[in-house]
């Protein structure tokens, strides 16, 4: 039999080899991962050891330039020259001995005290157990008597230490008293200096923040550098998992970053420098670090300090990397409602504006954007409005005849446009011909009279047209994104006929209900010679009798019903016979997060695989992703790069977060309105005449010699303004304030709720209730009417020199002109007219409204500069008491306001 | 001398050694060099997190733990019934009956290829071969999709793969519903009954006639059903990738 598997040398054997070689192996692997467990993982600590070296540097640096300052500065010398003498004064000679006395004599006293004191408490203690004991045999029934004595004989012995504790304490108290004053010197300089040593102080602290003192108290200690730690914040409440449950965020960035939220290390290379623009972002109304930590705004992995790929999260799984440049911006809309106007989310806002006005929404499904309104014009009665060859050629390509044009390519296939142009035709025929019906062509057209399209032209330019629309090559008002948001009318013969520009600028809304256009009030001239001026603008069509043969067509009829549905051109045009399309684009609520397996790169290889690159590239060229065997419908915009980039930050914020409430910036019902009315003030374009909340007013361009004459700036309007006067002013602007000017308010026919989203934004915009304003004269103080009229008088402010007041109109030139002062009772707001008065160029820079205070006249009410600015609010507003009927029976003679005034003070 | 021969011989056929040093320096030295390679291995490659799971949004591809992911493998090739339930039973039952059909003593309490060679390779196809390769197979050459792809391939979650897998039964013509159960009824009994007579042969011509007698009826058809029944898995997964068949048997319950 064989020796099974056993060898009967392995005892001799030596294994010293194997056993070093492996034990020096994990020796040095142990060490290795020691070194790796401090130094290769904890980068952080490199940062931050530097940062506290520098921190103290610095505060050293500073405080060795302080204490050199201080020893400059003569009044600090001369204190510590003053101290010095002051200490030497009571370390030797009389005052010096007498110290010593006392502080010897203090010793003695505090003992005497001491014992003086104890006695009397021990007595007071007896005195409460004696009553204890007395109580207790009061309840128990038994005889209290000798309890009773008890405490008296207590009492008595307590009376008679007292006065002994007494002198006691005063000897105390005057002994601490007399060395306090000898000291008295010493203190108040020390006071004095203390008030000059505050900035030191300043620079003392942070260098101790930076070190620690080690070493046992009495012996030696050593000052060392403060030994690096993690600084995290922990936000308990902020988000929540995918499975909804409340999970604690863990944000560690300060570890690095520790220089993030102190002043004064902007130079300092990342990681250690100060926050940009640190106040705005970090202060405490807005995003203190210590409650919203970094990664709320920033991304990143917060909690991983392991190096910095892993804590900016750019590693593979992670799925929410630190946002870079601009792209942290995306992270604002999802606390924010309004961005618009946001101090460092201006990308954002901008891709929101164009993600708004473009047209993005038409197609596409996003939350909170879902009521925005169709972009693009009504298409129910087309037929009656456009040329056909030309409708054929703008759906081809609409920037070959507009290059500014919001209306996207579709790269149509041979023969789509024609198709789709069809359907249209087709569609809106019925409608187009009843309007036909009750518009004919206006008699008194003269288009070739040159007088009547000269005053066409005059009127183009002074009414108000060019408030939205440019009239020439590069003209416009409004434009976004390079987009002119409102047609550039230079060639507007080529598109239209003057049959349907008279009717549509005397009534737009007969065309076309839902219209933003505006009616202007034109009168028959009026409308006739714009009408005339208008078809001079671009070459006129010949009837193409050939054109609207192929548009009959059925063929092309039922073509086009496909490629108008396939394109959804519903998402931005109301066509007869599609108001219930839904979108056709995917919906983007939740884009922001979308894996990349998710988007299709088709076969273009020149793109990187990132989110960013796929959206850039979509919005850039949306064609791009096609292939032979996948189709894309998106349309092309146009965009400039730097929009696209805006845009993309806005999508980039598209995810589904709940932030809870108290992280989140206002989403009150105030801010909700600023943001409604923000939207339906870019819809009217209010922007392209008025200066609203601080921008806008693009038609003051054409009144540079003379601002004056431009539509008002609104800033403020909702203090300024009485909210019954504005929501029926909107609706029915028809009495404007300011008559004598040749442009006008047009009538855009709000209804009640769209006037009320306007009086709300305005009224959120200034901050203010919607009050019911009503000026009781009965409380108007008596002579302030006449005290008012006294000063609005020629001898004082003279008023009436530009105010306009009812019929009476005041003597200079129209450019001074300034507004009917009788609307003020039933327009303005008391409160704001005493604002206005006091400071105009704080309401509104550059106006020509004077201001006469501080400075007013002595002699009225007693030279009381707030009693005379009340005094003319209450006068004013007692203006529009004067009925203007009686105004007009009384003529000239009448003083303005004087029977209201009279009227007001008989009731006063 | 003869004595002395005698006596050694008497020490070494004595099976018994000390664990001190045959086992316990052995283990030590082992202990050291696992320890070393382990502690490398935890410096170099940090645990594979992925990303926090998502009820809403599924890995692709999604794969069980990795021990299982032979069962999951299996189910590639077969209905879930069978795949999932009826062969995981098989295995189960088998390993518990191993040692009453396995009558040879041979190797107890000692290494030997020698004398249990058949055993070890019918241990090593089912355990080495069928089970870890198919987990190899499903841990690193599935992809999204559930896809298979080679180690040097790229994993594209958007591959597309032909499916032109077809039923046995259709393949020879059969278009009739109850034909084609019943042809596929009678392959699968078909090969249990030629494999039985096949596997019977090689029995014999391996361990001999009087080996037969010794193990049994009960014992052969045992460990003769498992057998068959565990070769049944290669040799689906051959007919399916050679060929693209999907079932060999299809009924309205069940099929294999």
């Amino acid at each position: 039999m064989a020796v099974r598997g056993v060898d009967p040398d392995e005892e001799k054997k030596s294994y010293g080899t194997v056993f070093f070689v492996g034990s020096i192996l994990l020796v040095v692997v142990g060490l290795w991962s020691v070194f790796d467990d401090n130094i290769t993982r904890r980068v952080w600590k490199v940062h931050q050891a530097e940062f506290t070296r520098t921190d103290y540097e610095r505060a050293a640096a500073a405080l060795a330039k302080e204490q050199e300052r201080l020893n400059a500065d003569p009044k600090y010398a001369e204190l510590v020259k003053q101290r010095a003498a002051e200490v030497a004064s009571l370390e030797s000679g009389e005052k010096g001995a007498r110290l010593a006395e006392l502080r010897e004599l203090q010793q003695r006293v505090e003992v005497e005290y001491f014992d003086a004191d104890q006695e009397v408490k021990f007595v007071k203690s007896e005195l409460d157990e004696a009553w204890y004991e007395f109580d207790h045999a009061v309840q128990l029934g038994q005889d209290a008597g000798p309890y009773r004595r008890h405490i008296q004989g207590l009492q008595a012995q307590q009376r008679a230490l007292e006065p002994a504790l007494e002198a006691a304490r005063k000897k105390r108290v005057d002994v601490k008293a007399e060395i306090r004053e000898i000291q008295g010197g010493v203190r108040k300089i020390d006071d004095q200096i203390y008030a000059l040593e505050g900035d030191k102080r300043k620079w003392q602290r942070q260098m101790d923040n930076a070190t620690v003192t080690v070493g046992p108290e009495g012996f030696p200690q050593f000052t060392l550098y403060k030994v690096p730690s993690i600084q995290q914040v922990v936000l308990k409440d902020f988000d929540r998992n995918n499975f909804d449950q409340q999970v604690e965020r863990v944000d560690r960035c300060q570890s690095c970053h520790i220089g993030i939220n102190r002043s004064g290390f902007d130079d300092l290379p990342q990681p250690l420098t100060t926050h940009p623009k640190r106040t705005v972002f970090l202060s405490d109304a807005a995003h203190p670090p210590r409650v919203f930590g970094c990664t709320v705004c920033h991304e990143g992995q917060g909690e991983a300090v392991n190096s910095l790929a892993q804590a900016h999260g750019n590693v593979k799984f992670w799925e929410h990397p630190l946002l870079e440049g601009n792209d942290v911006q995306a992270n604002c809309v999802t606390c924010h409602l309004n961005v618009a106007g946001l101090e460092g989310a201006q990308v954002v806002a901008r891709g929101q504006q164009i993600f708004e006005q473009v047209g993005c929404t038409g197609c596409h499904l996003v939350e909170g954007y879902g009521d925005i309104p169709k972009v693009g014009p009504s298409l129910r009665r087309v037929q009656a409005k456009l040329d056909p060859a030309w409708m054929v050629q703008w759906i081809q390509n609409p920037r070959e005849f507009r290059s500014r044009t919001r209306m996207p390519h579709f790269y149509f296939e041979e023969g789509d446009a024609v198709a789709a142009a069809s359907y249209l035709w087709a569609a809106s025929k019925k409608e187009a011909e009843e309007w036909l019906k009750q518009s004919p062509m206006p008699e008194g057209y003269r288009p070739d009279d040159a007088a009547v399209v000269e005053k066409g032209k005059e009127l183009a330019r002074s009414v108000g047209c060019l408030g939205c629309h440019g009239l020439s090559e590069g003209e416009f008002t409004t434009r976004i994104a390079g987009k002119d948001l409102v047609p550039n009318l230079k060639d507007i013969a080529a598109k239209v006929g003057p049959r349907w520009i008279y009717h549509w600028l005397r009534n737009p809304k007969a065309y076309n209900p839902d219209t933003r256009m505006p009616s202007l009030r034109l009168s028959d001239d009026e409308a006739l010679a714009l009408t005339a001026y208008l078809m001079t603008l671009g070459t006129k069509p010949e009837p193409n009798a050939e054109v609207v043969a192929r548009l009959e067509e059925p063929a092309n009829i039922a073509r086009g019903e496909t490629v108008v549905r396939k394109y959804g051109c519903a998402g931005c045009h109301d066509i007869p016979g599609m108001e219930k399309e839904s979108r056709i684009g995917v919906e983007l609520t939740t884009f922001g997060s979308k894996p990349l397996e998710e988007l299709f790169f088709g076969n273009d290889t020149s793109i990187k695989h990132t989110w960013k690159d796929w959206t850039f590239n979509k919005i850039h060229n949306p064609r791009v992703y096609a292939t032979e065997r996948v189709e894309q419908l998106m349309p092309h915009f146009d965009l400039p790069e730097e929009d696209i980039k805006a845009l993309r930050v806005l999508l980039h914020g598209f995810v589904e977060r709940k932030v809870p409430e108290a992280f989140k910036a206002d989403h009150s019902e105030r801010a909700r309105q600023i943001l409604e009315g923000r939207r339906q003030i870019q819809e009217y374009n209010c922007v392209g005449c008025h200066v609203i909340d601080g921008e806008g007013g693009y038609v003051r361009k054409y009144y540079e010699e003379n601002p004056t004459l431009a539509p008002p700036p609104l800033n403020g309007q909702g203090e300024k303004v009485q909210a019954n006067w504005m929501f029926g002013f909107l609706q029915n602007p028809e009495n404007p304030i300011r008559p004598w000017l040749k442009v006008r308010m047009p009538t855009f026919g709000f209804d009640g709720p769209h006037a009320d989203v306007f009086v709300n934004y305005f009224a959120a915009l200034s901050e203010v209730e919607i009050p019911y304003v009503h000026v009781d004269e009965a409380k108007v103080p008596a002579g302030y009417l006449e005290a008012g009229r006294t000063l609005f008088s020629d001898d004082y402010f003279e008023c009436g020199s530009c105010h306009v007041r009812g019929d009476k109109k005041p003597d200079g030139p129209v450019e001074d002109w300034a507004p009917d002062l009788n609307l003020a009772r039933q327009r303005l707001n008391p409160d704001w007219i005493e604002k206005w008065i006091l400071d105009p160029q704080k309401l509104q820079p550059g106006t020509k409204m004077p201001s006469f205070y501080p400075g007013g006249p002595e002699d009225i009410l007693g030279g009381d500069e707030k009693k005379q600015i009340e005094a003319l609010t209450d006068y004013i507003m007692a203006l529009g008491l004067q009925p203007a009927t009686a105004a007009k029976a009384e003529g000239e003679a009448a003083e303005p306001g004087k029977e209201g005034v009279e009227e007001a003070n008989k009731q006063g | 001398m003869a004595e002395a021969q005698e006596r050694s011989r008497t020490i070494v056929v004595d099976d018994k050694i000390h664990t001190w040093p045959h086992l316990v320096r052995g283990e030590f030295l082992v202990t050291i060099f696992v320890m070393v390679a382990m502690t490398l291995w935890s410096l170099l490659v940090d645990a594979p997190l992925e990303e926090p799971a998502n009820p809403a949004r599924t890995p692709n591809p999604s794969k069980a733990p990795w021990y299982f992911l032979g069962l999951q493998e299996m189910l590639v090739y077969f209905d879930p019934w069978y795949a999932g339930v009826v062969l995981p039973t098989f295995i189960i039952i088998g390993l518990m009956v191993i040692p009453f059909i396995d009558i040879n003593a041979k190797g107890n309490g000692y290494y030997t290829f020698k004398e249990r060679k058949w055993e070890i390779l019918t241990f090593v196809i089912g355990f080495h071969i069928l089970w870890v390769v198919t987990i190899i197979i499903g841990t690193f050459f599935r992809g999204p999709g559930w896809n298979l792809f080679w180690p040097w391939q790229r994993w594209d979650p958007h591959k597309v793969v032909a499916l032109t897998n077809v039923d046995l039964p259709y393949i020879v013509g059969l278009r009739d519903y109850w034909a084609q159960a019943g042809f596929g009824l009678f392959l699968v009994l078909l090969y249990y009954v030629v494999s039985t007579w096949l596997f019977y042969k090689w029995v014999i011509w391996i361990k001999g006639k009087e080996f037969m007698v010794r193990w049994g009826a009960v014992r052969f058809a045992i460990t003769s059903f498992l057998f068959i029944t565990m070769i049944g898995l290669p040799v689906k997964m051959f007919l399916r990738l050679v060929f693209n068949i999907k079932y060999i048997m299809v009924t309205p319950w069940l099929n294999i």
